[in-house]
């Protein structure tokens, strides 16, 4: 049996291994949190960036290997109309034009006149940013009694963005999203577009993250 | 006499095991930095991949006698991070060399530098080649 001493002493050292114990795993509960947020935020920081980086790229690779095969006769654009903040469209921005390409559903596959050995056309081929929805979209409408040749140097009556928007899928289809900018700069003699987009996307409700990217697209059917 | 002995030990257990604490907390922050450099050279990597594909199309789309030598020339890659906005620089060059009467050898050079651009940033590098013919 104990003295009351050292038990009173025992209890003592018990309560500071408990207040120790305590305080140690408070700091490890407390550093291990710390760097848990750390680490979240880091991973949707990268995360949202790559997802808007993709996005961008994604429409431009597209946007340049439909555009570059355009002439510049079928073709039309406009950089809408911005309107409010954030930014917002109150009129699309958009490019439409005569492609060789036959419809999605029917391959990637061009034809060359047997006569002439020029290209034949095949559709209208419009791209567009959607004002409600951010969206980047490609749209289409094949060319009545395709594929013809009259795209060069004739141009050919354009059909209106209403109608490329009213497309139904997969005639219509969406290449990116989160798209707040979408901008062409005509070259010397029409024969090349500078396109500039920026993609944002929101990290949370007061963080974003941009990214803004250009190209030159050369027309090659001149 | 007891008692004390028993504080001094109580004291060192506790120092030990917030230098334990301190070493694990530092590992786990020192892989932050790499992650980042990680994930700024992965950007860049993509950026440059883009830059070096369109360089390529626009060359491919240009025709053959229009498939000529760019020098050095500048393109910058505007974003924002969190409202924090971030300016890579890439330098690229188109270098072309005709294998024979019909056919060109194009070779895209995108190159950035790495962290500061003082002597201690690295230079990266990517290259793309393809050829363009002429038929």
């Amino acid at each position: 049996m104990s003295a009351p001493s050292e038990r009173s002493g025992r209890r003592g050292a018990l309560l500071l291994d408990a207040l120790i114990g305590g305080t140690l795993l408070l700091l490890l509960l407390g550093s291990c949190g710390a760097v848990c947020t750390a680490g979240l935020r880091w991973f949707r920081q990268s995360q949202a960036y790559a997802d808007a980086q993709q996005e961008c790229m994604k429409a431009l690779n597209r946007l340049s290997r439909d555009l570059s095969n355009a002439t510049k006769e079928s073709l039309s654009w406009s950089n809408g109309t911005l309107a409010g903040t954030p930014l917002a469209y109150s009129s699309a921005p958009y490019i439409w034009f005569v492609s060789p390409q036959p419809p999605v559903s029917e391959g990637d596959k061009v034809q060359f006149s047997g006569s002439t050995g020029h290209l034949l056309w095949q559709k209208w081929m419009s791209f567009y940013v959607d004002p409600a929805s951010n969206e980047f979209c490609a749209s289409e409408l094949p060319l009545t009694g395709r594929p013809v040749a009259v795209c060069n140097p004739a141009p050919l009556p354009a059909p209106s963005l209403a109608l490329f928007m009213a497309r139904p899928s997969p005639a219509r289809r969406v290449w990116a999203r989160w798209v707040k900018r979408l901008e062409f700069t005509p070259g010397l003699n029409g024969d090349s577009y500078a396109v500039k987009m920026e993609v944002e996307q929101a990290i949370d409700s007061t963080h974003s993250t941009k990214i803004a990217l250009g190209t030159q697209i050369t027309l090659g059917n001149l | 006499m007891k008692a004390t002995r028993r504080g001094a030990s109580l004291l060192l257990e506790s120092v030990f095991g917030f230098g334990l604490l301190s070493v694990v907390v530092l590992l786990c922050l020192g892989v932050f930095p790499a992650f980042s450099q990680s994930a700024s050279l992965t950007r860049n990597m993509a950026g440059a991949d883009f830059l070096a594909c369109q360089l390529l199309e626009q060359q491919r789309a240009a025709g053959y006698d229009r498939v000529v030598n760019r020098p050095d020339t500048s393109y910058t890659l505007q974003s924002t991070i969190n409202g924090n906005q971030v300016v890579q620089q890439f330098t690229y060059r188109v270098d072309t060399q005709a294998v024979n009467p019909q056919c060109k050898a194009v070779k895209v050079t995108v190159s950035w530098i790495v962290g500061d651009r003082t002597a201690a940033g690295r230079q990266r590098q990517l290259q793309m080649s393809t050829y363009v013919g002429s038929f």
